[in-house]
């Protein structure tokens, strides 16, 4: 299920990092690269509900790893974008692009 | 005392050995820089001057208090998610506290830091505590805003 290309703001941040993380994309990581490339503190609970939001979209994909004694034994949930999300990334890019680029005021 | 802090604290006592020759001797100044060193050896690691108090080194930040997650905060998360939640968002919280903020803020703020993260979790994935905190909040303004308009 592909649904509109739309995607919100923090959508395409969580998007973004999955794919500069690659294989290794769970919960800290993600907040993590947010965190420090785009200057904003999310909360792990607001990173994993737009991650819910994209796998509905079908944009991301998840699968359960291993755990680790750091986590108490708990297990990690990966994170993979597919071919959707990476389509609607390249159309909000577009988007932006038809817009005529970034204009810087002042 | 393991073998290391029997030879930190040797290490010490050799290097204040030196310094009590080069300043005089002063039995009293040495008993309490032993008791010192018990109490600092029982807290993590130090240097010989730190155990001097030449130099006042901190207090190793996992050492500090508790290095564990507040437990109290352990049970909301618990009590307030649901069951996939609980396993993955506790499990990064407990990550993220005990390998990055932990070492480099110390338990104290580590503490806080966990309690923050938290409450923002419980708000954002529990739709009725939301509605709740946000009532809350929205009677504590009007409460204010009653007492300063008199």
């Amino acid at each position: 299920m592909e649904g509109n290309l739309r995607l919100g703001e923090f959508e395409k941040l969580v998007l973004l990092a999955l794919l500069r993380l690659g294989e290794k994309a769970y919960g800290v990581p993600i907040r993590r690269e947010i965190a420090e490339r785009a200057g904003r503190d999310y909360s792990i609970g607001a990173v994993y509900t737009t991650l819910d939001r994209l796998q509905a979209k079908g944009y991301v994909t998840s699968r359960l790893g291993d755990p680790t004694p750091e986590r108490g034994g708990r297990a990690k949930r990966y994170f993979t974008i597919e071919a959707p999300g990476i389509r609607a990334l390249n159309h909000s890019r577009d988007t932006v692009a038809r817009m005529g680029g970034l204009v810087h005021v002042g | 005392m393991s073998d290391e802090e029997w030879l930190q604290f040797l290490d010490a006592l050799e290097h204040y050995g030196r310094e009590l020759d080069r300043r005089g001797s002063d039995r009293n100044l040495l008993a309490h820089a032993v008791i010192r060193q018990e109490v600092l050896v029982k807290q993590g690691p130090i240097s010989s001057s730190g155990f001097l108090g030449l130099r006042a080194d901190p207090p190793h930040p996992a050492t500090s208090g508790s290095a564990a997650p507040p437990d109290r905060a352990c049970f909301f998360l618990d009590l307030l998610l649901g069951k996939a939640d609980r396993e993955i968002m506790r499990g990064d919280l407990e990550e993220e506290f005990t390998t990055k903020i932990l070492p480099k803020y110390g338990a104290r703020r580590a503490r806080f830091w966990f309690w923050k993260q938290t409450v923002k979790t419980i708000a954002t994935r529990n739709a009725v505590c939301r509605w709740v905190l946000v009532y809350g909040l929205t009677r504590f303004g009007e409460w204010i805003l009653r007492l300063v308009s008199g």
